[in-house]
């Protein structure tokens, strides 16, 4: 029955999800479905802060290695929560103003050391050492000079509009197709009850 | 020093090298304002600016969700003051969330939407709403093809969604004329994907530029009706609504990455072709 009841459950609600799309008086049942996965989701956020209070309190507690980072972690978290739950979070809130000061400072510098990275990686990969190496070397050029509009009179941003718009589309076509299919055909796995590892060890 | 050596050092530039002279390549252009940039307005964003300019004026509002978080903010916040921009200059409406999964693109949009409707003396609730962020995107977007009170009964500020007057007049995406989703993850293709096909929704889309080439395929069947494709995007849009801002002033530090990392790369390619004909 621990294995049987899910199954059924996931085969009916998977085949109404298919059929709804094209019977419209099915639209009530489909929005009461939509309503349970968002009180399901919700639950997950829940689960997520006691999963992150769990994990770095019992480090603290335990004074493990790094405790202090744990703590700094659980800190931020309770005075983001104290600051939106006790001011609000419009314009010149505290909330808004750690958001501001803080969070969104130190996630940008984070995402610009890539380009750092990109850069000496770039220096160091883009070698000439083979005629693949060099396709991928040009066009690399072609398009960062293109992006640029740059190169009018040698139509480089003609070409860079071409590499993306044709090879690279060709190529994001064929995996999104092919993602597609997969999805469809896992979808029917799991419907059907044949792919079980959602269940947990996927044996009966 | 030997030849062989001196090509040796330029095959292996220190780390250390290029970095620096990355950081003055990405923060000079902002203090002296060189290099200068041409832009041309590309076909994708004269879509989409057409789209909301197609828009009239105090009638239902243009839908901006706000889909990324602060390490996008650099490209993206650009594309959504210009978007503003053009809306509040013309009296559009605009209504906002955000489905950015971690809630910080909510923190962005608190921020963005009411400075640009301060400038142009837009009200709150009247001329502008920012609804909040709800958590699991493909089910707030089917949810809102259905009933927009449903997925967000209150705003973001607290005030419950049935008194709020701009909207009144909405019940799900049928009196959306459109909505354009500013991300820099796979929720840009989701909008096309669920409220897109199944709504019919008109959608256009503000991307990084890593991810507008994930995109495209999508402008190209149709499902997508303009794209802004990253800090050029930005810059463009700036161009079209004749407004120069962040975008514009971004993509001079941009040329000058682009041509000092492509400048390190020629470099190095001398080096080792010099280097291997030598033997």
């Amino acid at each position: 029955m621990r294995i049987q009841l899910p199954l059924l459950i996931c085969a009916i609600v998977g085949i109404f999800m298919a059929v709804q799309y094209f019977v419209p008086a099915l639209l009530p049942i489909y929005n009461r479905l939509n309503d349970y996965l968002q009180i399901v989701y919700a639950f997950s956020i829940v689960l997520g802060v006691a999963s992150v209070l769990h994990r770095h309190g019992g480090k603290v507690q335990k004074r493990r290695k790094d405790w202090v980072y744990s703590l700094a972690a659980i800190a931020a978290m309770v005075l983001m929560m104290l600051a939106g739950f006790i001011e609000g979070r419009g314009s010149g809130t505290l909330f808004q103003n750690l958001f501001n000061a803080v969070l969104l400072p130190v996630q940008a510098t984070m995402f610009a050391l890539l380009a750092f990275y990109l850069a000496s990686a770039s220096f160091r990969a883009f070698r000439t050492r083979s005629t693949d190496a060099t396709v991928l070397l040009v066009a690399a050029v072609i398009v960062m000079i293109g992006r640029l509009d740059d190169g009018r009179s040698l139509a480089i941003p003609d070409m860079a509009r071409w590499i993306l718009n044709t090879p690279n589309l060709v190529a994001k076509r064929a995996i999104l197709i092919g993602v597609g299919l997969g999805m469809a055909s896992t979808a029917l796995k799991v419907v059907l009850g044949i792919e079980r590892s959602y269940l947990g060890s996927g044996k009966e | 020093m030997q030849f062989q050596e001196i090509l040796r050092l330029l095959q292996n530039i220190d780390r250390r090298i290029i970095y620096s002279v990355l950081f003055v390549a990405v923060t000079f252009p902002f203090y002296i304002d060189w290099p200068p940039v041409r832009i041309e307005v590309s076909r994708e964003v004269e879509d989409a600016y057409n789209v909301i300019e197609s828009i009239p004026p105090h009638s239902n509002p243009l839908m901006i969700s706000f889909d990324y978080d602060p390490a996008s903010a650099a490209e993206l916040t650009p594309m959504a003051e210009a978007v503003l921009h053009h809306c509040f200059s013309r009296g559009i409406r605009v209504l906002a969330i955000s489905l950015q999964y971690s809630g910080l693109g909510a923190g962005i949009a608190s921020d963005v939407v009411p400075r640009i409707a301060a400038e142009y003396g837009r009200k709150q609730n009247v001329d502008w709403a920012f609804l909040g962020f709800q958590p699991n995107a493909v089910i707030a977007m089917l949810q809102m093809g259905e009933d927009f009170k449903k997925t967000f009964p209150i705003d973001y500020y607290g005030t419950p969604v049935n008194e709020i007057p701009l909207m009144e007049p909405i019940q799900n995406y049928d009196q959306i004329p459109a909505v354009i989703t500013l991300a820099s993850t796979a929720v840009g293709e989701y909008w096309a994907v669920y409220p897109g096909s199944r709504y019919g929704l008109k959608v256009l889309a503000g991307l990084t530029a890593v991810y507008t080439a994930d995109i495209q395929p999508f402008y190209q069947s149709g499902q997508i009706s303009g794209i802004l494709g990253g800090l050029k995007g930005a810059a463009e849009y700036e161009k079209r609504i004749d407004k120069i801002g962040d975008g514009t002033a971004g993509m001079r530090s941009q040329k000058t990455v682009h041509y000092m990392i492509i400048l390190f790369i020629v470099i190095g390619n001398i080096a080792y072709l010099l280097s291997r004909r030598r033997g």
